[in-house]
C-alpha cells in the first residue's frame, strides 16, 4: 500500500474514529448525569 | 402539547434506531464506488468537507424540527414546517410553504421506498441463495444468475414481500417494541458481521494472482488522484452525505418527533453521524474492495450495484466457506436496508394515525398494501419486459431518490434559518442538550454557509441533470430502448400523482388542524 493511500485512510479513520468515542464517552456521562 | 404520544424507551436504543435509519444500503455499496470513481483519498477532501458543511449542520436542523414537530402531536414535516414558518410569515404563505415540503417528502417516503423495499429483498434472496448454494454452480455466471432473480417472480417477488411484511410486522408494535427493539438486534449485529468480514477480507492473502491483494485493493481505493479532483467529485461527495444520513428524507424528524422536550439533540445527532460514518468509511471501505479486487483485479471493482450482486457472488464461489461469508455480506446488507426501510414506514404510518386518526395495526397494513400497490411495476418490469435494466426505478432514483432531497433539504435549512430565526431556534436545539450550538454556528453556518451550499449543489445537479438528458420527454438512459419508454412515463405519472396528493394531504392537514378556527391552532398559541 502506498504511503500517500494509507495516509490518507489512516486520517479518516482517526477522525472517525475520534469521533466516536468522544460523542460516545460522552452520551454516557449525560446519561449518568 | 401532544398528549399520549409514544416517546423512546432508552437512550441507547434511540441512538441505535436513529444510526440504523441512516445506515443503510448506501453506506456498503455506494460509498466504494463514489470514492473510488471520484479520486480515491482525494475524495476525502470533499467528502469531510460537505459532512461538515452540510451532514452536520442539517441534521441538527432535522432533529430540532422533529423534537420541535412532536411536542406539538407531529410526526409528519408538512405540519412541522408550518410551525416554524408561521414564526414570520402569514398562515398561507407558512401553508404553502409546509404543503410544498409535506408532499415532496410524501414522494420520498412513498415512491423510494417502493423500490428500497425490493432491494432489502434481493439482499434477503440472496442471503438465503448464499446459503443454499444458490449462485455456487461455476457452469452459471453470476451476471446471469442475477438477471435470472429479478426476472423470477417466485424469488424475487416472494422476498420482497417477506421483508415488506417484517416490516409492516415490526411496525404493528410500535416505536419501542418495533422500531427500537429491532434496532438493538439488527445495529449490534451489522458492526459484528461487519468486523468478521473485515477480518476476512485482510486475510485473504493472493489466492488468485500475486498481483491482487486486500492491500493492493484498499491502496486502489485510498490512493489520491489529484487529477481527478474536480467539481463533479465535490458534486459526488455532497450528493453522499444527504443519501448517506438520510437527509432531506423527513425521517430523521419523524424519529426526532419521539424524543421527549427535554431530550438531548446536539449530542445525540452528532453521535449518529460519527456512527454512520463508522459504518460508511470503515466497514463498508474495508469489506467490498478488498474482496473483490484480492479474486478479480480493477475490473472486478467497477461496478455499483453490480459490485454486491455480480462481484461479489462470485468472489463468494471461490472462497473457502464463501457460502457462509456470502451470508454474513447480504445479511449486512439486509439490516442496514431494513433499519432505514422501517423509518420511511414509519413515516407513513404516522401521517395515517396523526392526520386520518387511523390506529397504528391497521395502518401499518394499509402502509402494506400501499408499497405493495406501487411496488409492483418495479418488480413487473424485468419478468414482463425480459431486460435488467430498471428503468422505471432507475426514473423514480434520479428524481425522488436523489434530486428532491437536497430540494427538501434547503427548504428546511432556510425555514429554520430565515424563519424560525436565531433564538427561537437556538432555545429550542439547546434545551436539554449536553452539547451547546453557538450563536455564531447557527449565524455563520446555518443561516449562510449551509442553504448557499445546498443551492450551489442544486444549480449545478440541475445543469448535469439537463446536459445528462433526464429532463426530456424520453430522457438519454432509455433513448435506445423504445419498449422501455412506456415503463418511464408510467414512473413519471405515478410521480405526479403521488406528489399531488401529497400536495392535498399536507395542505389538508394544516388547514384543519391551524386553519381559522382549529382547536389545535388555540393548543399551539397557548
Amino acid at each position: 500500500m502506498s504511503g500517500g493511500a494509507l495516509g490518507f485512510m489512516l486520517l479518516a479513520w482517526v477522525v472517525i474514529l475520534g469521533g466516536v468515542y468522544v460523542t460516545m464517552s460522552n452520551l454516557i456521562k449525560y446519561q449518568q448525569k | 402539547m401532544a398528549e399520549g404520544r409514544e416517546n423512546w424507551g432508552t437512550k441507547l436504543g434511540l441512538i441505535l434506531a436513529m444510526a440504523g435509519n441512516a445506515i443503510g444500503l448506501g453506506n456498503f455499496w455506494r460509498f466504494p464506488y463514489q470514492a473510488a470513481k471520484n479520486g480515491g483519498g482525494a475524495f476525502m477532501i470533499p467528502y469531510f468537507a460537505a459532512l461538515i458543511i452540510l451532514g452536520i449542520p442539517i441534521m441538527y436542523v432535522e432533529w430540532m424540527q422533529g423534537r420541535y414537530g412532536g411536542k406539538y402531536g407531529h410526526g409528519t414535516v408538512g405540519c412541522m414546517v408550518y410551525l416554524q414558518s408561521k414564526e414570520r410569515t402569514s398562515h398561507t404563505t407558512a401553508a404553502i410553504l409546509g404543503s410544498l415540503v409535506g408532499m415532496l417528502v410524501f414522494s420520498v417516503v412513498s415512491l423510494v421506498n417502493a423500490y428500497y423495499t425490493q432491494i432489502i429483498g434481493w439482499t434477503l434472496g440472496y442471503s438465503y441463495l448464499s446459503l443454499t448454494g444458490g449462485y455456487m454452480d461455476k457452469a452459471k455466471s453470476t451476471g446471469e444468475i442475477f438477471v435470472n432473480y429479478i426476472q423470477t417472480p417466485g424469488l424475487s417477488i416472494t422476498f420482497w414481500v417477506i421483508a415488506l411484511f417484517l416490516l409492516g410486522l415490526a411496525l404493528t408494535r410500535g416505536v419501542q417494541k418495533g422500531i427500537e427493539a429491532w434496532a438493538k438486534v439488527m445495529m449490534p449485529s451489522l458492526y459484528v458481521l461487519g468486523f468478521i468480514l473485515i477480518i476476512r477480507a485482510l486475510t485473504l492473502g493472493t489466492p488468485v494472482n500475486p498481483d491482487w491483494s486486500p492491500l493492493k485493493g484498499l491502496d486502489y481505493l485510498w490512493s489520491p488522484h489529484w487529477n481527478e479532483l474536480s467539481w463533479q467529485s465535490a458534486l459526488a461527495a455532497a450528493g453522499q452525505i444527504f443519501f448517506t444520513l438520510s437527509l432531506g428524507m423527513g425521517i430523521i424528524q419523524n424519529y426526532a418527533s419521539y424524543l421527549k422536550p427535554d431530550d438531548d439533540i446536539v449530542l445525540s445527532a452528532t453521535a449518529t453521524v460519527f456512527l454512520n460514518e463508522f459504518a460508511e468509511v470503515i466497514l463498508g471501505g474495508s469489506i467490498a474492495i478488498p474482496i473483490a479486487y484480492t479474486f478479480l483485479g480493477t475490473e472486478g471493482i467497477k461496478q455499483s450495484v453490480g459490485l454486491s450482486f455480480i462481484a461479489l457472488p462470485n468472489v463468494f464461489r471461490m472462497m473457502p466457506a464463501g457460502q457462509i461469508f456470502g451470508a454474513f455480506w447480504f445479511l449486512i446488507l439486509f439490516f442496514a436496508g431494513f433499519t432505514s426501510a422501517i423509518a420511511m414506514y414509519n413515516y407513513l404510518i404516522a401521517l395515517l394515525e396523526e392526520d386520518l386518526n387511523i390506529p397504528r395495526r391497521v395502518g401499518s397494513w394499509l402502509i402494506f398494501a400501499l408499497y405493495i400497490i406501487i411496488g409492483l411495476p418495479v418488480a413487473l418490469e424485468p419478468v414482463l419486459t425480459k431486460t435488467a435494466e430498471l428503468v422505471f426505478l432507475t426514473e423514480l432514483d434520479n428524481w425522488v431518490g436523489s434530486y428532491f432531497l437536497v430540494v427538501v433539504g434547503l427548504l428546511e435549512v432556510f425555514v429554520v434559518g430565515w424563519l424560525f430565526g436565531e433564538k427561537k431556534s437556538l432555545e429550542e436545539v439547546n434545551r436539554g442538550s449536553y452539547w451547546k450550538i453557538s450563536s455564531a454556528f447557527f449565524n455563520i453556518m446555518i443561516k449562510w454557509v449551509t442553504p448557499l451550499a445546498i443551492a450551489i449543489l442544486l444549480v449545478f445537479s440541475t445543469r448535469s441533470y439537463i446536459k445528462d438528458g433526464y429532463f426530456r420527454w424520453v430522457p438519454s438512459f432509455v433513448e435506445k430502448m423504445p419498449n422501455l419508454v412506456p415503463w418511464v412515463q408510467g414512473a413519471r405519472l405515478l410521480l405526479f400523482a403521488i406528489l399531488i396528493i401529497g400536495f392535498i394531504e399536507a395542505y389538508t392537514t394544516i388547514q384543519k388542524k391551524y386553519g381559522p378556527g382549529a382547536a389545535a391552532q388555540k393548543a399551539y398559541k397557548a
